[in-house]
């Protein structure tokens, strides 16, 4: 479904993306893992338009997202480590809003927010504005704006952080939901309990480079030969 | 505390360093492009300051008294911008500043932080406004054959002084706002400080009338370069602005002795207003920052005016992707009181001008020189206008669209409809207000005068609606929340400086033709258009030209890396 081929990103002389190769199937939970500055991020920031790439494709059901970015943008929902939202809108306002870029009609936003309410409890605060929202808070309206369109990839950039343990149940719970529907998810993440708990596959970057991509059991038949516990496996697989 | 007090500073000054100083190709030519822009105008500036002053004093001889009553005027508005300025910088910078939040976690004494964010404060609006001034000055003092120690003694005792009036004023209020917010809510206070600012600019205009006090003096020509104390209202001479231009006035006829206590009001009343500014902040700042999270222009839901016609859920004929750009920039321009404030300034010193401009137009009589010079100048005002509304309210599109810009650039939206739907609204507005302005302030000329100056309005508010549209996309700063910062940040500095030069290729193009058909004007029967349909021809194509390059950097930055 996803495809990079040679993808690269230089800033500068600094190469933060060197000769990325994947490809993640549909259906998948892909779990993207590696140490801070390892490229995570900027390999996100490449497949949701964000950043432009220096060298390679990347292609999403065989379209190339160069080619036609609002076409393949329109298959993806992104939500990013730092859940800026539009400080001046309601919650509800800001869903109205993605969902308007979307071209989403107003009959089907409105079931599917009801929906998203049920699912990821915003109930209380949608009528409030984002401004005062807690981190936790914005990262589930995050969640929300990126599902309205019921997207067939996911594209999640550290879900985990600042989420409190209800919120990071929650979000792995819908996680798996979305995945069970078909959809297809790749998630960046530093927590490797939250990797080995709900994705079914694996890819550790380094130094901008895939150093390892496998699925999630062969990493824990890597851990049992190694005696490891996820954390000693990451970090000795990282330092190598 | 002064051991803290420098450490703080050491550490501004080395990130001030590292973020202005990082020498790689890049910067430096942009660096080298921003000095160059900045070098004109300084250049043009002065140029165009001695210029004038001898245009005004030799061709039109209105005197030095009435040269000097006129730059009291417009020191008095420049006073009242640079307030209300400060007082929705300050706001930014002592109480929604990050910095200011890392410093209060820290075993810093609140006077201290209070005490540096107010001079940082002070220093980041008004350096531009010095290198203004220095330019316009340096004209000021060669054109009077003054000494160099005179210039400095303008720059330091007059006008510093002056802007610390300006911004010590604005913190004042501002600390008083916010505390009688805590009381009486925000709102109530906002009109209250709004509906001041108005009286006081009507009364300035009401006690100050430039046409009446043309007619008054020049009954005395020649003789109009004495001191006419009794034209002058008492009120009037307890201002700032009128203490600053009669220390010029004393200065400029040699007589130091007398521009010593207008200058010493002046430092008095700065020094004082600081007294009072960093007092009141000793005393309340802490706890009004504490409180301050609390405060909200309007209520959460946003239910006012707006709400009904533009509810999010209310279906619409617009489309989604329209309709939701549109919204959501209306109702974020609506909850930002820093928006609407400046608006409202602007739209009344607009109307302010509309009432009393068409009346400049008898000055000329019929000299078809002086004509020229007045319809130019007119012409001039209202392109003024439109550039203050574009660099206000367009050059901070884009950056204010801030770290949430993410959504709409993962969106499937194209950048081309995004800009088309971002820009419309704003070039539907700045060109009505454009052809109202000129409407207005022409129609005691010819018709033929009418349409040019339509014309040339048109042609120049799309053009200026494209440069700052461009500009501000190419110098876009997303962490910058505070919409006057952005405009006032080193790229709007040279957007408007830009547009200047702008402006005076517009005088240069246009002066000849329009002298020409004042002068066959003044012949009966003759009424040459055709000056007048090249000049605007021209205007025009650069018009367009500058339009479409402007377009394609906004467009350009816009496909840059997030």
């Amino acid at each position: 479904m996803l495809k990079l081929k040679n993808t690269t990103k230089k800033f500068g002389e600094f190469t933060a993306v060197d000769n990325l190769n994947l490809d993640i199937n549909k259906g998948d939970l892909f779990g993207f893992l590696g140490p801070n500055g390892s490229g995570k991020t900027t390999t996100i920031k490449m497949i949701v338009g964000l950043y432009d790439l220096t060298d390679g494709s990347i292609f999403l059901d065989d379209t190339d997202i160069k080619n036609d970015p609002v076409k393949t943008k329109s298959k993806i929902g992104y939500i990013p480590d730092q859940p800026f939202l539009y400080d001046k809108l309601t919650g509800k306002e800001y869903l109205y809003f993605c969902g308007g870029l979307y071209k989403l009609s107003k009959t089907h936003l409105k079931n599917k927010i009801e929906e998203l309410i049920d699912l990821l409890k915003i109930e209380d605060w949608l009528n409030k504005r984002t401004e005062d929202y807690s981190q936790g808070m914005r990262q589930r309206i995050s969640f929300a704006s990126a599902f309205l369109h019921d997207p067939e990839l996911i594209i999640i950039d550290e879900p985990m952080i600042g989420l409190d343990p209800q919120s990071a149940a929650i979000v792995k719970e819908v996680l798996q939901k979305k995945v069970s529907e078909g959809t297809t998810v790749f998630m960046s993440t530093h927590s490797l309990n939250v990797a080995e708990d709900i994705c079914n596959r694996v890819g550790i970057l380094n130094n901008g480079n895939l150093i390892y991509d496998v699925s999630i059991a062969e990493l824990k038949k890597m851990k049992e030969e190694h005696n490891h516990t996820i954390e000693q496996l990451f970090i000795s697989l990282t330092q190598e | 505390m002064s051991t803290m007090f420098l450490h703080i500073i050491k550490y501004k000054i080395i990130s001030f360093i590292n973020g202005n100083f990082v020498f790689n190709k890049k910067i430096l030519i942009r660096s080298f492009a921003s000095s160059l822009v900045y070098g004109i105008f300084a250049l043009g500036a002065f140029l165009f300051t001695y210029n004038a002053l001898e245009y005004v004093l030799v061709e039109m001889k209105i005197g030095q008294f009435l040269l000097h009553e006129f730059i009291s005027i417009m020191f008095f508005i420049f006073f009242m911008a640079v307030n209300v300025g400060n007082i929705v910088v300050s706001y930014s910078t002592l109480f929604k500043s990050p910095e200011v939040q890392f410093l209060f976690t820290k075993p810093v004494d609140p006077k201290l932080i209070f005490t540096i964010k107010f001079f940082d404060n002070f220093f980041y609006s008004s350096s531009t406004l010095i290198l203004m001034f220095f330019s316009v000055f340096a004209g000021y003092v060669i054109y009077f054959k003054l000494s160099i120690i005179t210039f400095l003694v303008i720059l330091l005792f007059n006008i510093l002084p002056f802007l610390l009036t300006a911004g010590a004023l604005g913190v004042i209020i501002l600390m008083v706002i916010m505390k009688l917010a805590t009381k009486i809510g925000i709102k109530k206070i906002f009109f209250s400080i709004i509906s001041t600012y108005l009286i006081l600019m009507i009364s300035f205009f009401e006690f100050t009338s430039p046409l009446k006090l043309v007619k008054d003096v020049l009954q005395y020509y020649p003789d109009v370069n004495r001191y006419f104390t009794d034209l002058v209202s008492p009120i009037i001479t307890y201002l700032p602005n009128h203490w600053l231009s009669d220390a010029l006035y004393w200065m400029v006829n040699n007589n130091f002795e007398k521009a010593i206590l207008p200058m010493l009001l002046q430092i008095i009343l700065a020094l004082f207003l600081t007294i009072i500014a960093l007092s009141l902040g000793n005393k309340w700042y802490y706890n009004v920052w504490l409180i301050s999270s609390k405060f909200k222009f309007s209520n959460d839901k946003g239910k006012g005016v707006f709400s009904k016609f533009g509810s999010f859920d209310n279906t619409s004929r617009f489309s989604g992707q329209t309709e939701s750009l549109m919204k959501k920039d209306l109702f974020t321009f609506m909850r930002d009181p820093s928006q609407i404030v400046h608006l409202s300034i602007l739209l009344f010193l607009i109307l302010l001008f509309i009432s009393s401009i068409p009346s400049v137009a008898l000055i000329a009589g019929k000299n078809f020189y002086l004509q020229t010079v007045v319809y130019i100048s007119v012409l001039l005002f209202n392109v003024l206008l439109v550039t203050a509304l574009s660099l206000r309210f367009v050059y901070p599109l884009i950056s204010l669209e801030g770290e949430s810009f993410w959504k709409i650039k993962t969106s499937p939206i194209s950048i081309k409809k995004y800009v088309k739907l971002k820009l419309i609204p704003y070039l539907i507005s700045i060109l009505s207000i454009s052809l109202l302005l000129s409407l207005f302030s022409n129609y005691k000329f010819s018709i033929y005068l009418i349409i040019l100056s339509a014309l040339i309005t048109i042609f120049i508010a799309i053009s200026l609606v494209f440069l700052n549209f461009g500009m501000g996309g190419y110098f876009a700063i997303y962490k910058e929340k505070n919409p006057i910062r952005i405009a006032s940040s080193q790229g709007a500095t040279i957007t408007f400086l830009v547009a200047i030069l702008y402006m005076a290729l517009l005088v240069v193009g246009l002066f000849v033709p329009l002298l020409r058909y004042f002068e066959r004007l003044a012949k009966p029967g003759e009424h040459n258009i055709g000056y007048l349909l090249e000049a605007s021809i021209v205007i025009g194509i650069v018009s367009i030209i500058l339009s479409i390059v402007f377009y394609k950097i906004g467009l350009k930055s816009l496909r840059r890396d997030f």
